[in-house]
């Protein structure tokens, strides 16, 4: 069922003409292709140009000659010398009878329709329509409106059934959201069973949806398409940064939608997307500075917060400083973040990767993916190794879906078993910590049997996933957080580099970050990095940059966001710099954390809300939201994008850049920035090709780069009797900072929970959703138990990204965990 | 001679309509002690009308803002309470303002209503001290009765 | 006339085991196709036959059998369709129940002629009887080694699955068949690409025929081609409605319609009088007493505005208010139409309800060209044959019986004596 047609040679155009105009179009175009790329507009309904055609509606029939009745030009392949009339009296009266259909059973309640303004059917009824119904009968009718889960709300009686909604599900997303049930005109839209609707891509089936049937409940009544205010934007949740157009009507911003991008999230956006914008009007935002005074945080001045932190940074050697994060933040902002504190306080601790505890260095396994997003539907097979694409990258799994629809065949190891698993051919699902032994045993490095003996993959899976790569000339590798957060990532960083060298040079894609992380990697917010990828080390990078700046840069390497944590419980570190982060949630040692803390002599904080983070800061100060401000960002591609300013902030929260230009004029070194615009100038003379949509792609490793795990132990780590293995994993739909804030978002999320094998489940008296105690050696979490055979025997699987019981509680920096599950309340 | 004669003459003319007008019953009326009657389809104040069972008939539409050339109406929808429903059906208007300084009573919000909820009324004494008070909030427009208004919401309908 | 071919052993006790049928020559034709015939031999022999599907399009099977691509190493399926739902129509049902062997034998020899090794039968899932003794028929004939491996020693293999239907008439409609053979729901697929001999069950080419054309492809083998025809070639028509005699009758092709029904049928009641005919089941265009000499073939029928359909006769006599007819087939479309094009879905509601109207008393004048407007509107735009198949008999019976609709209209009742109508 692909649409897929081969881009054709000159030789393969067919001649034919439309409305008496001769075209020329490559062969196996459709006639409403043809139409459409002429200007002539040929109404539908049914028919999606990302979606093969249907043929349903019958609104798009066009004359033909010498075929005897009227054709649906949706589904007509292009013939030579055809002869096509868009605009007779027959087609027009065909195009009236459809419309005079479709309408007798639609409601016409335009008025109390979210739709209404922008609806396909109010303006081909107004165009191509009778004006006037023959239909003096009763109307179909359904219940009104029903909710089905958090942000879909369905309207029956407004249903044409287009079927557009239900073939997104299973051609586009193949998640199968939505079905069609009964017969004939009782045939309606539903979720089987009417439960929730459970899909990470529905808000797609809201904005394809040709009349308003499917409509946002979180967008419901809140404005009508006249209200508001287009604002381009770039989507700030997953790394993938998808282009948004945000709406605004007056200070409240009302949705966003997708804006079309071929090349990075084409027409689609997830949930989270859709939903997760909820957050920048919360009234919980913080509005003003607060300085922690008599123990406790107090609004201040812009002038004594700033004061506060430029004393404390005057006073503390550079090594002393540290900052964190930068992922939620513009390349701009992180640009002036660099000048700040490289240039003008003169420390190399740096650090944006807050959510790792085993950084590995950039030079040799750079995040993010070395092709480009769009040719990820190119590969002739996929490898996912510890990532749960759905819930972590959703709009990538758009892309692989279309690659398996070209028969790219998907192999698929992990910990747990993702979303996806049912489209992938090989499952393997293995114990944590064989990662390395499961991917040397896929490239042929080492016996099946042996990786399966230290994996826990069977051995046939293994060797069958294999013989498929093998076969695959362009394969694409893709790792995830899951299988590079253990002590032994540098040996599956060895083991990745066998497997994409045994698929024939298959490149390695690291599926990690957030938000603007590929922005912060490529300007070099970290601790041993340039901006351009050029390594710190390199005395002429150096000076380059110096030349730019007018100030030295500190040759020395920084720490990383452990090495600073370690360094403030040693009391080396003393001031911690915190942007758009919140460690004491995310950081994977939540302990590890608070003894950082302790050893810290100032804590600034910049934050939109109070985080936990933040509530143990000696200053908070609060900054613009990605709404909020004009900037560009990056995402995991490297590809660049600019954001436009739709709203005025909160109080006098400020942006990032704005406080890091006056922190610079008081410590006695103004950066003299007028615009966003200057400043991604001057980023333009220090990284080649930067510019608006380019691409700069993370570095594939050197020659030289050598990754070698020799000598870190491999396979799991022995843990005490009826423990299980905690394995920490992401959510798209969660409760973090910005999530929790976005009804739509949080409400699909549901309570945080941890998953147990069936077999693990009865052994420890556990049940589905029985509370329970999770403890680990570092705490305890209170979660809900699920029981869920995709988790891998012996391990327990609890999602990040829950502020009310983060994960990190549980975990320690210095290695993988055991957790006891001890069901609560129970006799 | 001629000229002096034409001059009393015109004078007498003058004087004569003066005459005329002396014994005539006035035009004026003696605002605000009595008040000027209006057409049946004057268009004044506006009014947000009710059911007979006190249901509103605003849906919150919006077809009024939009078709507003002065821009002087804001409407924001939100969705009914089943259970305590303003209007009948699932959205009504949480907020309804006019601002009555920006409208030029041309009508056409009446003429957009798919639902007869605004009608223009037959009140024209609309003054004020302050410009806050010239916004008409969606309590002031509501009408207190249904058939308040004095117009017929089902005029066109 | 010729002695029936088909439906000769109909109606004997028994005649549903295996043992019944081989006694009178079954699966004997079987037997020579696999030993004496190449595989394009028997296909040559079916072309030369002149037999024309049996499921409702007339198209030549012979010919149907040529375009299925024959490549090399390619799965392709025989798919036999016995969901035969057409009101009217129960010659598939009769033959199933009554002689299932004769079907098993087509089967075996045409998976043979188009080297076929995968075969389904889509039985209607109303068919309790025919799928009981189809099942057992099938289970004798692997027992006996006609089905299965290595048939009779030819080293042809064929399996033989039979899928019982879940009640949709759609699923009549050969794609739609198709897709609900695949586990979807019935809607029919897009032509082209998806014409069943190119691409058909799981997207793979794919034979597709009626049961009846089934039952007659053993004696084309075994009488040859010449003898057949001298036959007719025979068809069965299934009679029904208002006659003394209704059932299936076999009969040469081109029989006029007169005949079958005074002659085979009986007739009508005694002192009725035929008013009306459906010559190919529902969606035929129906035809009045006038059209009686009408031979009943596929071109005489066609020019009539008609069509011989699935050989569906139903004749109606002077007690039959039309407009209610009407009403009764156009309702079934409503509740059968799978819901996926926009005319047959909306339109078909749309027509049962002006006439419920008029049969209640409360037609309008403008109603009838309404309705003829809305026929108009639905003929030529619907995705399938289903939607189709609503116009025509409205259309006919709003030419032939007007006068009956503007009774109903003009005096609120039926002017039919006798009729279920006020």
């Amino acid at each position: 069922m692909s649409s897929e047609r081969a881009p054709a040679s000159p030789a393969q155009m067919v001649h034919l003409t439309i409305d008496g105009r001769p075209v020329a179009v490559p062969k196996g175009t459709t006639v409403w292709q043809a139409a459409r790329q002429n200007g002539i507009e040929v109404p539908v309904f049914c028919y999606h140009d990302r979606m093969p055609p249907l043929g349903a509606c019958r609104m798009c029939l066009v004359e033909v000659e010498k075929m005897p009745k009227l054709a649906t030009s949706c589904t007509l392949e292009a013939g030579e010398d055809m002869v096509v009339r868009t605009q007779t009296d027959r087609v027009r009266q065909a195009q009236q009878a459809i419309l005079e259909l479709l309408l007798v059973n639609h409601p016409l309640d335009c008025p109390i329709c979210d739709k209404g303004g922008e609806c396909p059917l109010q303006d081909n009824t107004l165009r191509f329509g009778p004006g006037q119904s023959r239909f003096v009968e009763t109307k179909r009718q359904f219940r009104k409106h029903v909710r089905m889960g958090p942000v879909l709300v369905l309207d029956r009686e407004r249903c044409i059934l287009c079927w557009r909604c239900v073939r997104f599900g299973e051609i586009v997303a193949g998640d199968d959201a939505l079905k069609g049930f009964e017969r004939g005109y009782h045939s309606q839209i539903a979720t089987p069973a009417m439960e929730p609707v459970r899909s990470k891509f529905i808000g797609n089936t809201m904005e394809i949806c040709p009349v308003g049937a499917l409509t946002s409940a979180t967008y419901r009544f809140r404005s009508r398409p006249w209200d508001n205010r287009t604002v381009q934007s770039v989507c700030p949740h997953c790394g993938c940064g998808c282009a948004t157009t945000l709406n605004v009507r007056g200070a409240d911003l009302t949705r966003t939608r997708p804006r079309e991008h071929p090349e990075v999230n084409d027409i689609w956006l997830c949930d989270k997307g859709f939903f997760g914008y909820e957050f920048v009007g919360s009234p919980e935002r913080l509005r003003a500075p607060l300085v922690r005074r008599d123990g406790a945080l107090r609004e201040a001045t812009w002038d004594e917060a700033l004061g506060r932190v430029a004393d404390a940074l005057r006073s503390t050697s550079p090594e002393a400083v540290g900052v964190i994060g930068g992922a939620r933040s513009t390349n701009e902002d992180d640009y002036l973040l660099l000048r700040l504190f490289r240039g003008v306080v003169g420390t190399n601790n740096i650090d944006f990767r807050v959510e790792t505890a085993y950084p590995q260095p950039t030079s040799r396994a750079a995040w993010g993916l070395p092709v480009a997003i769009a040719d990820v539907e190119r590969a002739d097979a996929i490898v996912l190794v510890g990532c749960d694409l759905t819930e972590e990258y959703p709009i990538l799994w758009l892309r692989v879906k279309k690659a398996i629809d070209r028969g790219a065949p998907l192999v698929i190891a992990g910990a747990w078993e993702p979303e996806v698993a049912r489209w992938a051919q090989h499952r393997l699902i293995h114990r944590r910590g064989g990662e390395a032994a499961l991917l040397r045993a896929l490239a042929g490095g080492v016996r099946a049997e042996d990786g399966a003996a230290a994996s826990g993959a069977p051995a046939e899976a293994i060797r069958a996933a294999a013989d498929t790569l093998r076969a695959a000339p362009r394969a694409l590798v893709l790792a995830g957080e899951a299988a590079l957060e253990q002590p032994g990532a540098e040996r599956v960083l060895a083991a990745l580099d066998e497997l994409c060298a045994a698929c024939h040079g298959a490149p390695l894609g690291i599926l990690r970050g957030r938000g603007n992380s590929g922005g912060a990697q490529v300007l070099g917010l970290l601790p041993d990095m340039l901006p351009g990828y050029r390594p710190l080390g390199d005395p002429s990078a150096r000076e380059a940059v110096a030349a730019v700046w007018g100030r030295p840069v500190p040759s020395a390497p920084g720490r990383t966001v452990r090495g600073m944590l370690e360094a403030a419980r040693a009391a080396d570190l003393e001031v911690l710099y915190v942007v758009g982060a919140d460690p004491a949630s995310d950081y994977p040692d939540a302990r590890a954390w608070e003894e950082a803390r302790r050893g810290l002599r100032c804590l600034v904080v910049h934050e939109l809300f109070l985080t936990r983070t933040a509530e143990a800061a000696d200053v908070v100060l609060p900054v613009l939201a990605y709404a909020e401000k004009t900037g560009t960002v990056a995402n995991i591609e490297g590809r660049v994008q600019r954001q436009d300013q739709a709203l005025l902030g909160p109080g006098v929260a400020r942006s990032d850049a704005e406080i890091f230009v006056d922190l610079a004029s008081r410590l006695g070194s103004p950066l003299a920035v007028a615009s966003w615009e200057q400043v991604f100038a001057e980023i333009g003379r220090m990284i080649p090709g930067w510019a608006e949509g380019a691409r700069l792609a993370p570095p594939r490793p050197g020659a030289g780069a050598g990754r070698d795990g020799a000598g870190i132990p491999d396979g799991p780590l022995p843990r005490p009797e009826g423990a299980l293995a905690l394995v920490a994993g992401r959510r798209l739909f969660d409760r973090g900072t910005m999530a929790a804030r976005c009804p739509g978002v949080r409400g699909q999320a549901g309570e945080p929970f941890v998953a147990v094998h069936p077999e693990d489940a009865a052994r420890l008296g556990l049940r589905d959703g029985m509370p329970c105690e999770v403890r680990s050696p570092r705490g305890a979490l209170r979660l809900a138990v699920r029981v869920w055979a995709g988790v891998h025997r012996g391990h327990a699987y609890a999602p990040r990204g829950y502020d009310s019981a983060p994960v990190s509680v549980l975990l320690d920096e210095r290695g993988p965990v055991a957790v006891t599950v001890r069901p609560l309340g129970a006799p | 001679m001629v000229r002096q004669l034409r001059q009393v003459w015109a004078t007498v003319k003058g004087l004569g309509v003066v005459g005329r007008y002396l014994f005539r019953r006035p035009v004026t009326v003696r605002y605000p002690d009595a008040k000027p009657p209006v057409q049946r389809r004057y268009k004044g104040r506006h009014y947000l009308t009710l059911f007979a069972d006190g249901m509103e008939r605003c849906v919150g539409c919006e077809l009024c803002v939009i078709v507003c050339p002065s821009q002087s109406i804001f409407v924001r929808a939100a969705e009914n309470d089943p259970l305590a429903p303003h209007s009948k059906g699932e959205r009504y208007a949480a907020d309804f303002q006019i601002n009555m300084l920006r409208c030029i009573f041309c009508g056409f919000c009446e003429e957009a209503c798919p639902t007869g909820a605004i009608v223009l009324g037959h009140d024209y004494e609309l003054s004020g001290y302050t410009r806050e008070s010239l916004i008409y909030t969606k309590d002031m427009l509501t009408e207190k009765y249904p058939g308040e208004s004095g117009r017929d919401p089902h005029r066109e309908l | 006339m010729p002695e029936p071919l088909l439906t000769r052993y109909l109606g004997q006790p028994g005649r549903e085991e295996i043992d019944a049928y081989l006694a009178t020559g079954g699966y004997r034709a079987l037997a020579r196709a696999l030993r004496e015939r190449t595989p394009d031999e028997i296909v040559a022999m079916v072309e030369a036959s002149g037999l024309r599907g049996r499921g409702g399009a007339g198209f030549p099977t012979g010919r149907k059998w040529k375009l299925t691509p024959k490549r090399d190493g390619e799965t392709r399926y025989l798919v036999v369709n016995a969901d035969e739902g057409e009101p009217g129509t129960f010659k598939d049902r009769t033959l199933i129940e009554g002689d299932p062997h004769q079907i098993i034998e087509g089967m075996v020899i045409t998976a043979y002629a188009n080297q076929v090794h995968q075969a389904y039968i889509y039985l209607r899932g109303e068919f309790f009887l025919g799928h009981r003794r189809l099942s057992r028929a099938l289970a004798e004939a692997y027992a006996r080694g006609y089905v299965g491996r290595n048939i009779l020693g030819s080293g042809f293999d064929l399996e033989i699955v039979i899928h019982r239907g879940a009640g949709a008439y759609i699923c009549g409609e050969e794609t739609a068949l198709l897709e609900s053979l695949e586990g979807r729901r019935g809607f029919p697929r897009l032509k082209p690409p998806y014409y069943p001999a190119v691409r058909g069950l799981y997207d793979r080419p794919t034979v597709l025929n009626n049961a009846e054309t089934m039952a007659h492809i053993p004696h084309i083998v075994a009488l040859g081609p010449e003898a057949y025809k001298s036959y007719g070639p025979p068809i069965l028509y299934s009679v029904s409605g208002h006659v003394t005699r209704p059932g299936v009758k076999e009969l040469p092709i081109g029989t006029p319609l007169r005949e079958i029904i005074f002659e085979h049928a009986g007739g009508p009641r005694a002192g009725r009088s035929v008013k009306a005919v459906f010559p190919g089941g529902s969606s035929s265009a129906i035809l009045t007493a006038e059209h009686l000499d009408t031979p009943a073939d596929f071109e005489s029928l066609q020019k009539l505005g008609s069509m011989l359909g699935s050989s569906a006769i139903i004749v109606l006599d002077d007690t039959t208010c039309i407009p209610a007819v009407i009403r009764r087939t156009v309702e079934f479309y409503r509740d059968e139409s799978c819901g996926k094009c926009t005319p047959c879905r909306e339109g078909t509601v749309w027509l049962s309800q002006i006439l419920d109207r008029i049969l209640c008393g409360r037609g309008r004048r403008e109603d009838l060209d309404l309705l003829d407007s809305i026929a108009r509107n639905m003929t030529g735009t619907c995705f399938c044959p289903l939607g189709e198949s609503v116009p025509p008999s409205l259309r006919a019976s709003l030419r032939y019986f007007r006068d009956e609709y503007a009774h109903h209209i003009e005096a609120g009742a039926c002017d039919v004596a006798g009729g279920p109508h006020r």
